[in-house]
């Protein structure tokens, strides 16, 4: 288990939690300034490369079935919409050419939500799309790291952030109740990273009313700082942990 | 079993004679349910089970509805028991396999239609409004016995589930109180079923156990996953501590002797005993917990 | 009405160990099936048709597949008193069918039919309680008929509990109110194949409810058996005077 934080956000990630898969990952978010806000938890689960269906096979690809499930209520168009979406980074990022004619079956279930969310005096009602949002940050991350637990070979390393630019015209990435009521615009930012640091964008969205200037300046530094904050406190000392379990059994 | 996991004959004949010898692989003994641990999670009705190395969760929510027509002064209850990819790669996402209709029906069973929840306590108005309890069972990690873990999960989630307050106005408008204002209200579950699973083995052929008189069968409680797939049928139980059975299921498979039935009986009853006092611990724990963080709060 | 009087009779006039009216017909269906049969156990009336050993239909399929025996029921809307529709994959029917193929994938000598599937299809006619005794039953006669080895036959009946006192095969109105077993076992003896249980019942009861279904149990396949050999001396008979 390994936990930390940007200046903002408490990330606590773990590896290999699930035995019958080849890969899986726990991860949970929750916001540092209100501690009782809940988290969002989500777990992943990879399996793969494994023997596709005739109809799914792909001559020289690997073909990817990506399922989101949500923590209450049966999928929904919500959950394909993001299943969607994951599809969109992830086809770019594993490496497909490796494991033609297989399929790689990407399994999340979303097992808790903030707060925030059911609470309707904050308009919750008409906040989905921005909760969505949320979850794909989450998703997107606990897949990196199932990914790297399952072996699935990526063109590159890649991680996501999301922020939101509140009633006051302040951005942040730990976002409360109060952030939430009238706020503005909200971003999801998904780099590649190489040596440590972001290097392309890879996957953008944002909802809402916002300035281009602010976007491309703020909104993209903020989330550049967050996802590096991210990868050098938290992931790769998951990964670490994971690498010294595996290795127990050498002399 | 979903998606052919093929047990080669060497897995079965080396599992078959350790249980001959009474060992099985995990290292119970055959009549050895295995170790239930229940994490209680943040929010009401939130519960993460572990049998073993299967795993669940369980999340309950509660929205208000209409009642059905022909029953105004019930409420609405709902099981959710959909199997993904992520427990094992047998069960395939969409399409309901044998197994996965039959845990399904087993909770409807125990925990449904012997009516657990009581659903008479969750009407507001008759035939107006009433209450709908949803519980969605997350199936994480497969290593055997759905069924059991199912039972265990979605009675722990309901004992700790706890509904809004709500007032009725003059107008015969619904209030719904939000949690930080007003205490939610607990459910109302009149008994906890727990299921037991048992699996069979034919230590000999076929034709001695249908024919002879013999009764060699060898059963084991709480399968594993190996010990299912290899298991000549299975037995489940479900009861609860006023030694009432709620439910029995045996869909064929191997020919039992009926004391041997009365045997499993009385071994899931003081099995579901003490599966009932651990649930009820827990949720005191919890309670307990949430106490203490209200008088800090306070203080 | 009362479900069980106290002198004794219950609402159809039966003591509490009476089995209903139990009639059976076997190859019924000679042209369209390999094995048919008919059984009535009071009012419901339940029509079974087996076709196999066949070569299965998708032929790409894997020799250790797990089915070779299919069960299939169809309900039609006019079964019960109230007309209603049963839906393609209502949940219960699908379940009975899982019962139904477990238990006779364990009687049915599968060895001697590798490779192919038996199909078995039951149709209902009329549901007055007791269909799945009935649908056991019907299949073991139409498996017979079909010529399909089996180890034994597999009988079946429901027998509930009004009070103390256990009531041996229920009708739909006593199902309703009582809580009742199913039970199939397997030939004259006291193993049981198939054993099912949907409402409360207390523990010490259980034994009581076990040993008075498996009396009744020998009781149906007694009756079965005697179909089955009159049947066959009949067919016996007509090959033999000719």
């Amino acid at each position: 288990m390994s936990s930390g934080g940007s200046d903002e956000l408490i990330y606590e990630a773990k590896l290999s939690v699930l035995n019958r898969v080849d890969g899986s990952a726990q991860l949970s978010i929750s916001s540092r300034k209100d501690l009782d806000e809940g988290e969002l938890g989500i777990i992943c689960s990879i399996t793969g490369p494994i023997e596709s269906k005739a109809r799914q096979e792909s001559p020289q690809q690997s073909n990817l079935e990506i399922s989101v499930m949500p923590h209450i209520g049966v999928a929904s168009t919500r959950e394909k919409l993001l299943e969607y979406k994951l599809k969109l980074v992830l086809d770019r990022v594993i490496d497909s050419f490796e494991y033609p004619r297989q399929l790689i079956q990407i399994v999340l279930q979303i097992l808790n939500k903030p707060n925030y969310e059911d609470d309707t005096t904050i308009g919750s009602d008409d906040m989905n799309d921005f909760f969505s949002l949320n979850d794909l940050n989450g998703c997107l991350i606990s897949t990196y790291l199932a990914l790297i637990d399952s072996g699935i070979s990526m063109k590159s390393s890649f991680l996501s952030s999301c922020c939101i630019i509140n009633s006051n015209n302040q951005l942040t990435t730990d976002f409360n109740k109060n952030d939430l009521i009238n706020s503005k615009s909200a971003h999801l930012i998904v780099y590649d990273l190489r040596n440590g640091k972001c290097n392309n964008l890879i996957y953008s969205e944002s909802i809402g009313e916002f300035d281009e200037q602010i976007f491309f300046k703020n909104v993209l530094d903020k989330c550049k700082k967050e996802i590096e904050n991210l990868n050098t406190k938290v992931i790769k000392n998951c990964i670490t942990e994971k690498f010294k379990n595996d290795y127990i059994w050498k002399a | 079993m979903p998606k052919g996991i093929d047990v080669s004959n060497v897995a079965k004949d080396f599992e078959l004679e350790s249980l001959k010898q009474g060992l099985r692989l995990d290292g119970r003994k055959l009549n050895e349910f295995r170790d239930v641990e229940i994490n209680i999670g943040n929010s009401y009705g939130s519960v993460d089970v572990k049998l073993g190395k299967t795993r669940i969760a369980v999340r309950i929510s509660a929205e208000i509805v209409a009642p059905f027509e022909d029953r105004p002064f019930e409420g609405l209850f709902m099981i959710n028991t959909e199997i993904s990819p992520m427990a094992s790669a047998m069960f395939e996402s969409g399409r309901q396999s044998d197994e996965e209709i039959l845990i399904s029906r087993l909770i409807e069973k125990a925990v449904r239609r012997s009516n657990a929840l009581d659903l008479e306590s969750l009407c507001i108005i008759a035939g107006e409004k009433c209450w709908s309890i949803r519980a969605d069972i997350h199936y994480l990690d497969y290593d055997g016995n759905f069924a059991d873990i199912s039972c265990i999960g979605v009675l722990c989630a309901l004992l700790h589930f706890k509904k809004p307050d709500i007032t009725i106005n003059e107008h015969q408008e619904i209030i719904v109180h939000p949690i930080n204002e007003r205490v939610p209200v607990p459910l109302s579950i009149l008994h906890i079923p727990i299921c037991v699973t048992f699996a069979f083995f034919n230590p000999n052929d076929v034709e001695e156990n249908i024919k002879g008189d013999s009764n060699a069968e060898l059963i084991v409680v709480d399968p594993t996953m190996g010990e299912e797939l290899l298991a000549y049928g299975s037995l489940t139980l479900t009861m609860n501590k006023n030694r009432e059975l709620v439910q029995i299921s045996k869909a064929g498979g191997l020919s039992i002797d009926a004391m041997v039935i009365m045997d499993c009986s009385n071994l899931a009853y003081e099995i579901a005993c003490r599966i009932t006092d651990q649930i009820r611990e827990a949720i005191k724990a919890d309670d307990a917990k949430r106490a203490e963080k209200r008088l800090e709060i306070r203080l | 009405m009362e479900v069980y009087s106290p002198e004794g009779l219950r609402a159809d006039g039966r003591r509490w160990n009476e089995v209903r009216n139990f009639k059976c017909h076997i190859n019924t269906h000679q042209n369209s099936s390999d094995g048919s049969s008919y059984v009535e156990m009071g009012n419901t009336k339940v029509v079974c048709l087996v076709s196999g050993p066949m070569e299965s239909p998708s032929s790409g399929r894997k020799p250790n597949s797990s089915s070779n025996l299919t069960v299939s029921i169809s309900m039609p809307s006019f079964v019960s008193n109230s007309r209603k529709k049963f839906k393609k994959n209502d949940k219960r029917i699908q379940e009975l069918c899982i019962f139904l193929v477990k238990t006779f994938e364990q009687i049915v000598i599968m060895k001697n039919y590798p490779r192919t599937i038996i199909s078995i299809s039951i149709v209902v006619l009329s549901q007055d309680g007791g269909l799945l005794p009935s649908c056991v039953n019907a299949i073991t006669l139409a498996l017979i008929d079909a010529g399909i080895s089996m180890y034994d036959y597999v009988s079946s009946i429901n027998v509930g509990l009004y009070d103390t006192t256990p009531l041996l095969d229920l009708n739909h109105l006593e199902e309703n109110d009582l809580s009742f077993l199913t039970l199939g076992v397997v030939g004259k003896s006291e193993k049981i194949s198939l054993l099912l249980l949907e409402d409360k019942l207390s523990l010490d009861n259980l034994e009581k409810l076990l040993a008075i279904g498996i009396v009744g149990c020998h009781r149906i396949r007694d009756i079965m058996d005697q179909e089955i050999r009159r049947h066959g001396n009949l067919r016996l008979s007509k090959i033999t005077n000719k």
